[in-house]
């Protein structure tokens, strides 16, 4: 059950690029937004930068695909499961039904990245999106380009 | 340089080794797997056109079939095979003068 939450909560910081832990602890379950024909996006709040936010539109497996670990999966199956008078209004919940701390999430996901690689930091993942997301731009327009990776 | 020029170089020197979407390859691994088993065979043909030149090379000279064919797995020699015939050691100096290898 620990290791399915740690797995979903690292889909989220590859695929989106999310600043883990800071950003996932201070997620609610009012910044997923769901709109019509599949579309939607998320509201992140930045610890880094003077709790400012920033709206990030997903693709369709992130948000609310049926065979992905999407947002939608997590909130209608995983987070309805264990949310108990604890919970608050946090978006990623642990086994217990506790929001994450910020230092105990972070402690967590890194000895398992460093299962598979020895160098592993969360920050990793944010990184690993970056290039990733740069590579796709490439493929798909054949430059470079860095818009849709400043967010 | 700022991060995301760092990005770019990084993201640009990963598609110049294996140019594939990683995102889809994480999102449908077993379609991407194909995909990337493809292009995997594709650098493998321009290896092997890159050696076949000296295989032709080989091939042409009769001598070299019997005593110096090219190797199928074609790699770095060890040191000793090219070591100049000399002492494995250097010499060694005394006082300040010590030398570090």
């Amino acid at each position: 059950m620990r290791q399915h939450c740690i797995s979903i909560c690292s889909f989220f910081g590859f695929l989106m690029g999310i600043r883990i832990p800071t950003e996932i602890y201070l997620m609610k379950t009012t910044d997923v937004h769901f709109e019509a024909k599949n579309r939607g996006y998320v509201v992140i709040t930045e610890r880094k930068k003077h709790d400012s936010q920033r709206n990030v539109i997903p693709e369709k497996a992130i948000l609310n695909s049926r065979v992905h670990k999407s947002l939608k999966n997590w909130l209608t199956s995983w987070r309805a499961r264990v949310a108990n008078e604890y919970s608050g209004d946090a978006l990623f919940l642990q086994p217990s039904g506790k929001p994450f701390e910020v230092r105990h999430l972070g402690h967590k996901i890194s000895p398992i990245g460093k299962m598979i690689w020895k160098d592993f930091q969360p920050y990793d993942m944010r990184h690993w999106c970056a290039v990733a997301r740069l590579i796709r731009t490439r493929i798909e327009t054949g430059n470079f380009d860095c818009f849709p990776v400043k967010n | 340089m700022s991060t995301t020029e760092g990005y770019i170089r990084y993201a640009e020197q990963y598609y110049r080794a294996l140019p594939c979407d990683w995102i889809s390859c994480a999102l449908k691994p077993l379609e991407q797997q194909k995909k990337v088993a493809e292009m995997h065979k594709i650098f493998d043909r321009q290896k092997n056109q890159q050696n076949a030149v000296f295989e032709a090379v080989d091939t042409n000279l009769s001598f070299c079939q019997k005593w110096a064919r090219r190797d199928l797995n074609s790699r770095p020699t060890g040191y000793q095979p090219v070591a100049p015939t000399d002492l494995s050691y250097g010499p060694r100096c005394e006082g300040d003068n010590t030398l570090f290898l």
